[in-house]
């Protein structure tokens, strides 16, 4: 087993593990987590939808990078994904929205908005990791194959 | 190969059951001090009915990242979420 392999279990550890932790923990404070929503900077129906479609996403994203086939497709919509709250951070760091309170679940609803950004940050850069490995091994394994 | 496949299906349970079980064992979870929490019903400051029958320790997630939002029970002026006044 290759330190590559290794790495890209760790990425594929954190990303699952995390995006399972966050879902599950907003789902079993489910009230909370949709008062948080109606104070966020959207509308009403967008609200709605948004209160039922990020834990669905985060949990489908995860079920993704378990299974064989869809891992790295589950690899590249979780980095979409956490540039999307990373954008949305960005903007509510430049008091874009004014102050909101965190829609997180769990621990991650404890950190404050810079604390926050730093954590979506880490996970940016290893979805960004997670993805340079995968191109390598894919691009190896075809020089491989022609070599052949 | 097939040694490569197992390792990576048992860092997935691994994975699922670390972020499931991790969320399930601390939300929401009265702390040591409380072993039975009471639910009730939390109000703002302008008296605005927030959250219906929860215990404290998840009104408290609900204040916890932000100082402008601070809840108490509706049945009691005494008890309050920690955290600073709006």
């Amino acid at each position: 087993m290759k330190a590559r392999d290794i790495i890209l279990l760790a990425c594929y550890f954190l990303f699952t593990s995390m995006f399972l932790y966050a879902a599950v923990s907003k789902l079993m404070t489910y009230q909370v987590f949709v008062v948080q929503m109606q104070r966020q900077p959207f509308s009403d129906a967008y609200g709605k939808f948004l209160t039922w479609a990020i834990p669905a996403a985060e949990i489908l994203f995860a079920i993704m990078m378990v299974t064989t086939a869809f891992r790295k497709l589950g690899l590249y919509l979780s980095t979409s994904l956490m540039i999307c709250f990373t954008g949305y951070i960005v903007l509510v760091q430049f008091h874009y929205y004014g102050k909101i309170p965190c829609s997180c679940g769990g621990a991650i609803s404890k950190l404050s908005w810079t604390q926050h950004l730093l954590f979506n940050l880490f996970f940016v850069a290893i979805g960004f990791l997670g993805i340079y490995l995968e191109r390598r091994a894919e691009s190896l394994q075809q020089n491989v194959h022609l070599a052949k | 190969m097939l040694l490569m496949k197992r390792i990576k299906l048992l860092f997935a349970l691994t994975a699922v059951l670390a972020g499931a079980g991790t969320a399930i064992a601390t939300t929401g979870k009265p702390g040591a001090s409380a072993a039975v929490e009471v639910n009730r019903n939390w109000i703002d400051w302008n008296d605005d009915l927030v959250l219906v029958n929860v215990p404290k320790s998840v009104a408290d997630l609900y204040c916890a990242s932000s100082i402008d939002i601070c809840l108490r029970a509706q049945d009691n002026v005494y008890i309050h979420t920690n955290g600073y006044l709006p």
